[in-house]
């Protein structure tokens, strides 16, 4: 405040600051899981020996790529916004998009007993979209789902990447035979984040990061994370305009 | 050995825990859920159970609740070894101790050998490590 009078932009700016800080907590508090599962992997390799040393070293990296992929998310979200004023979208095909997102789900996957499938016609019309930060979001989506399904779940799950339309919009997400999300819960999710141990503990025991985080970098490209149902199954999935341009070529 | 109840969500450490533990040669169960867990405790009538607190849908301690409500559960030593902080538990420390936990572990400090030294120490008839 200066005389009297409040400056908004600096209220604006605070509110940011402790979005970010909130935002790195559940980061930090997440990051705790694929560490204590490498350092307990190799604590296994060192007390049973070469017995298990095969499945030491996968657990070790898919661990770390967990941990790495997080970090790398988190930076993106946070630089999307940094360039928030500046962010031009660009007219992406949607459908390489999710190639990319099932082809880095995969191995995570396998780890976690389920399988990632694409469900969409190959005709698909283009988005208006940051191509690597909806690529980022829905990896974190999809690893989320991925865990949830496993922690509730004995049978194997099948994760489905969709595409559909709505109302002259696209609508893309990460299915699966989950209990779908109340997406009043998501919202409250989305602002208990960094106060609270697990804000969506129905769907995970984790602190489920990954969602907040894609939210984050959603949110930088002025569009929201929702939950969504498609083809019998429910999820978390994101609205995008489609681009005029790419349909005309 | 002993008969042991493993309530953990995260897939990589419940097979570490049941490597470990299985290799003390003791039988184990993994349950990812509360509910999971009740259903495995009537069927496999575990001697110890070793709980995360995180859980899915009910957390751990509406499981201990639950779990002791049953005059046959209500000595069955339980080991917490959790992500929550010490601080965190420590600030329930009457409560821990009413609900009948013999030891806490925090994740990110405690290893496998401590584990194994909780578990073998707890028992009702105490037994001595193999690793």
């Amino acid at each position: 405040m200066h005389g009297g009078v409040i400056d908004l932009s600096d209220s604006a700016n605070s509110t940011r600051i402790n979005e970010s800080l909130d935002l790195l907590k559940v980061v930090a508090e997440e990051l705790k899981r694929p560490l204590i599962e490498i350092a307990r992997a190799s604590e296994l390799a060192t007390l049973i020996g070469q017995s298990s040393l095969e499945t030491v070293v996968a657990t070790v990296g898919t661990s770390a790529n967990t941990a790495l992929d997080l970090i790398d998310s988190y930076l993106l979200g946070l630089q999307l916004a940094g360039q928030q004023q500046i962010l031009e979208l660009e007219p992406i095909s949607i459908g390489s998009v999710l190639y990319d997102t099932a082809h880095d789900l995969n191995q995570f996957a396998k780890t976690y007993n389920a399988s990632v499938q694409l469900s969409f016609k190959k005709t698909q019309r283009s988005v208006m979209a940051h191509g690597g930060g909806l690529h980022a979001a829905l990896v974190n989506m999809g690893k989320v789902i991925i865990e949830s399904q496993a922690e509730q779940n004995t049978t194997k799950a099948i994760i489905n990447l969709g595409i559909h339309n709505y109302a002259g919009l696209i609508v893309t997400g990460v299915y699966s035979d989950m209990e779908p999300i109340n997406p009043t819960y998501l919202r409250a999710a989305c602002n208990l984040y960094g106060h609270s141990r697990q804000p969506l503990h129905q769907l995970s025991s984790s602190s489920t990061a990954g969602i907040f985080i894609a939210n984050n970098i959603l949110q930088a490209m002025s569009v929201r994370l929702r939950t969504a149902r498609f083809n019998k199954q429910a999820g978390l999935a994101v609205t995008l305009q489609p681009s005029n341009q790419m349909h005309l070529v | 050995m002993a008969r042991l109840l493993v309530i953990e969500p995260n897939t990589i450490l419940a097979q570490i825990y049941q490597t470990i533990l299985t290799k003390n040669k003791h039988k184990v169960w993994l349950a990812k859920n509360a509910q999971e867990a009740i259903n495995l405790a009537d069927k496999t009538h575990p001697e110890a159970v070793i709980l995360e607190l995180q859980l899915p849908l009910h957390n751990g301690l509406e499981f201990l609740y639950e779990f002791r409500s049953y005059s046959e559960w209500r000595d069955i030593p339980v080991i917490i070894q959790s992500l929550v902080s010490p601080n965190e538990f420590k600030d329930n420390f009457v409560l821990w101790h009413k609900l009948g936990i013999k030891a806490y572990l925090y994740k990110p400090k405690s290893t496998l050998l401590q584990l194994i030294d909780s578990v073998n120490s707890n028992l009702s008839r105490p037994v001595h490590n193999i690793i």
